[in-house]
């Protein structure tokens, strides 16, 4: 115990002195306000314990807010205002049903404290040389056990105010923690014998979270709720629970290869080794270049000998690329393919359901501006753009220079447009033959208006993300401090694609006002575009 | 021959902070053509951040940087503010586009200098040049060592004939063969162009360069020609890095 105590000190302290660097970090960077903090800061001692405890403070109270806004968003909003239907004597059993799937299974396969990557282990155990099994084994308890209280009271409550035994709320999240810890001696088993990292493989964590979301909800929609509690809480379920934990428990303590096993995850993100590049980590992994991934024929084979210039390098950057662009195309193609076959069939079966298509062409629009915010592409390309080009070659002056910035825009946007109008073409194909097969009549006007909006939305997030791109450059070396003009544009544009999906009495001109809005943005992004990028388009 | 063209780089009172740390304060310097001049300065004093002041990839606090021109006999006939297409810029750590094979890069580089100056070989005489063998020419920048690397940098300026060049310790990644080479090739270039060159290694710097300039407190002070080759060269050196004083040195700025 003594030893677990101080582990977590030493810990705690390098974490929050690094914290509070941050803070002042950012603080400086304010406006106005940035300009009088001294750089004596850093080194001022009292000053800093005195950051390290505000936040800390600030920590702590965002975890215990932050599960309260889940519960209240995922659990109890859905329950007042969606399922209308569930009366009261049946919040405490459907509350468990969402807090089951969403939190015990959903959330436990998403968590791995013992082999996920992050920057306080990176330091800790890469660069401060701690022993790999004192860092990550307390580290595990402190991370279950902090979660345990954090849920604590806005379960407790939420539980006992939906009216159930305020004890089987204490109960549950015991029940929680005991299974999220067998669940990490699981997946050092995996690892250990396969390699296979489940929290970082996103189609097992799909695999797991689209069922458990759809077990949670669904039932609710046809007024039926799950008896989870009754199985939950009986006898043996808590027994079988208690001694998976304790196994788990003994299989982590016990187990001894920790330095290895630790080791091998951290490299997945070898780009930590810049401190200065830490928080690209992940952004960057998922746009990295492997020299393996290209033969030496295809590197010598000089294909683009002919272009010239910048189109030749443009043509070389999509060509190193393809495998990023490449590959989200096909998957969203299998994803368009999937939904249109499952709803053949589903009109087939119940041809009453895709009736209500009938004639009403337009209300599914709205719908679709949302699907369309998710199937485009752009952001991923951009961030290649930036880490494996646009960051080296930004340190030329010739690459500086505004035409070559504004001509290798075009070239990119033209790329990107042709790459999600393939997606919009495609949805609208799907469309077409969903019509076709489900004998579904329409007026030809509508179907017209909206392939034309559909195209128009394509190109609306193609220039989207890369106007915000070239704009206002958002992503940095350095601490990745991002432009809030950028979060603002984001989120303003996420909100109206998000509010089209609650629009319930779609009028008439809806298709209109989507064709208008794409355009305008359009025009007014690449106006913006030829106005500021030479001036902005830096690594900052 | 008509009559010599002079190019001049003179700095102005260059200022730069980083927050509340002034890393220069007011240099103030006349470099020439035809010289290779050595910038030393201890680490830290801000010889990077000098040069990344100059090519733009820093905004100064203050200061400017001009490039004149003069003729024979007629004397400064043209004063321009130092652009960055002006500057041939060798970064101390090697930055290039990763995701292209050294061929493509150097490609790159001629094609879109081709009409601004003559270029005179073909892409694999520059490689030559450098002696970058043919197998690594077909492979990703990413997997180049930090000289093979560095070379690329250099074979950038030596493309593109830029006025200025600055190289920022670039030949302490270079093995003895390249080393010798390349001073072999400065030397050959250097009455067409003003080269400055920082570097931390003593002997380099006296036995490449043609004038020595210190770079210490924030400004800048030419370290005497007549010491360079005299026996108290070394402690004068050490003198002026290690306080700052100006003793015996002439300041740049009344040059
Ligand atoms: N972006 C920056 N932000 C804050 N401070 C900086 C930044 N860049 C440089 N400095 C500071 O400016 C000073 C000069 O740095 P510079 O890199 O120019 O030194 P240098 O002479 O090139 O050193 P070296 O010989 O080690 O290469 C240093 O104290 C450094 O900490
Ligand atoms: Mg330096």
């Amino acid at each position: 115990m003594r030893y677990l105590a101080t582990m977590l000190l030493a810990i705690y302290n390098i974490n929050a002195t690094i914290n509070a660097n941050r803070v002042i970090f950012y603080l400086k960077r304010l406006p106005l306000l940035g300009k009088r903090i001294p750089d004596r800061l850093y080194s001022d001692s009292e000053l800093k314990m005195i950051a390290t405890v505000i936040v800390t403070i600030l920590n702590v109270l965002r975890k215990f807010i932050g599960k309260t806004i889940y519960i209240g968003l995922m659990m109890v909003l859905p329950l007042m205002l969606l399922f209308k239907e569930i009366q009261r004597p049946e919040y405490p059993a459907a509350f468990l049903q969402l807090f089951f799937f969403l939190s015990l299974i959903a959330g436990t396969v998403q968590i791995s404290a013992l082999l996920e990557a992050n920057r306080n282990k990176y330091i800790c155990i890469k660069l401060m040389r701690f022993n790999a099994r004192d860092f990550v084994v307390p580290t595990l308890f402190a991370r279950h056990a902090t979660n345990f209280i954090y849920f604590l009271p806005s379960v407790m409550l939420t539980y006992a105010l939906l009216g159930g035994k305020i004890l089987h709320g204490l109960l549950l999240l015991i029940l929680m923690t005991a299974f999220r810890l067998s669940f990490e001696a699981v997946q050092l088993l995996i690892y250990d014998k396969t390699r296979i990292l489940i929290n970082k493989r996103f189609l097992i964590q799909w695999l797991v979270i689209i069922p458990c979301l759809a077990a949670a909800y669904l039932p609710l929609f046809y007024h039926s709720v799950w008896p989870v509690g009754r199985i939950l809480f009986s006898l043996p379920m808590i027994l079988l629970l208690a001694a998976g934990a304790a196994v788990g428990i003994a299989y982590i303590l016990k187990y001894h290869e920790y330095k290895r096993t630790i080791e091998a995850t951290l490299k997945l993100d070898d780009i930590m080794v810049d401190f200065s590049k830490m928080k690209g980590e992940a952004i960057f992994s998922s746009v990295k270049m492997k020299e393996e991934d290209f033969s030496e024929e295809s590197l010598r084979s000089g294909k683009f000998e002919k272009k010239q210039g910048y189109e030749y390098l443009n043509a070389l950057f999509f060509e190193r690329h393809r495998k990023l662009l490449e590959k989200p195309i096909l998957n969203r193609l299998a994803i368009i393919g999937t939904v249109l076959a499952v709803g053949i069939i589903i009109s087939l079966f119940f041809p009453e359901a895709a009736g209500q298509l009938e004639h009403n062409l337009p209300s599914i629009l709205p719908s679709f501006v949302f699907v369309m915010y998710f199937i485009s592409l752009g952001d991923r390309i951009c961030k290649a753009m930036f880490y494996n080009c646009d960051i080296s070659l930004l340190r030329y002056s010739f690459y500086r220079r505004k035409d070559v910035i504004l001509r290798s825009f075009i070239v990119r946007l033209r790329k990107v447009v042709v790459l999600n109008l393939i997606i919009g073409i495609a949805i609208c194909v799907a469309l077409y033959i969903f019509v076709e097969v489900a004998d579904i009549s329409f007026r030809w006007m509508d179907l017209m208006l909206f392939t034309v909006s559909i195209l128009c939305l394509s190109v609306f997030f193609s220039v989207h993300h890369l106007f915000l791109y070239y704009v206002y450059q958002p992503y940095t070396t350095e601490l990745g401090v991002k432009n809030p003009f950028f979060k603002i544009i984001n989120s303003v544009v996420y909100l109206a694609c998000f509010a089209c999906l609650q629009l319930r009495n779609v009028p008439g001109y809806f298709t209109l006002v989507v064709i208008g809005a794409t355009v305008t943005y359009i025009i007014i992004g690449l106006t913006l575009v030829y106005r500021l990028a030479p001036r902005n388009f830096r690594v900052k | 021959m008509g009559k010599e063209k002079l190019m001049k780089l003179e700095l102005k009172d260059i200022k730069k902070s980083f927050g509340e740390k002034q890393v220069l304060k007011g240099a103030g310097f006349t470099f020439e053509q035809g010289k290779i001049y050595g910038l030393l300065g201890r680490n830290g004093a801000g010889k990077t951040t000098l040069f990344n002041c100059l090519s733009g990839d820093l905004e100064t606090d203050g200061g400017e940087a001009l490039l004149l021109e003069e003729t024979e006999g007629d004397g400064i006939n043209a004063v321009n503010r130092l652009m960055p297409e002006s500057i041939g810029y060798v970064f101390t750590t090697p930055i290039l586009p990763e995701f292209l094979t050294g061929y493509e890069f150097l490609k790159f580089f001629i094609d879109i200098n081709k009409g601004k100056t003559r270029i005179e070989k073909t892409v694999d005489e520059y490689f030559d040049l450098m002696k970058i063998e043919p197998e690594d020419r077909h492979r990703l920048i990413k997997g180049y060592s930090h000289g093979m690397k560095n070379k690329l940098q250099m074979l950038c300026f030596i493309i593109s004939r830029p006025p200025v060049i600055l190289l920022d310790e670039p030949l302490t990644s270079f093995d003895v063969i390249v080393a010798l080479e390349m001073k072999k090739l400065l030397r050959e270039i250097k009455k067409d162009h003003i080269i400055i060159f920082s570097t931390h290694i003593l002997q380099l710097a006296t036995d490449l360069c043609d004038e020595i300039v210190v770079l210490s407190n924030g400004v800048l002070e030419q370290v005497d020609h007549e010491m360079l080759h005299s026996k108290e060269f070394e402690e004068k050196v050490i003198e002026m890095l290690s306080d700052g004083k100006s003793m015996g040195a002439e300041s740049g700025e009344q040059k």
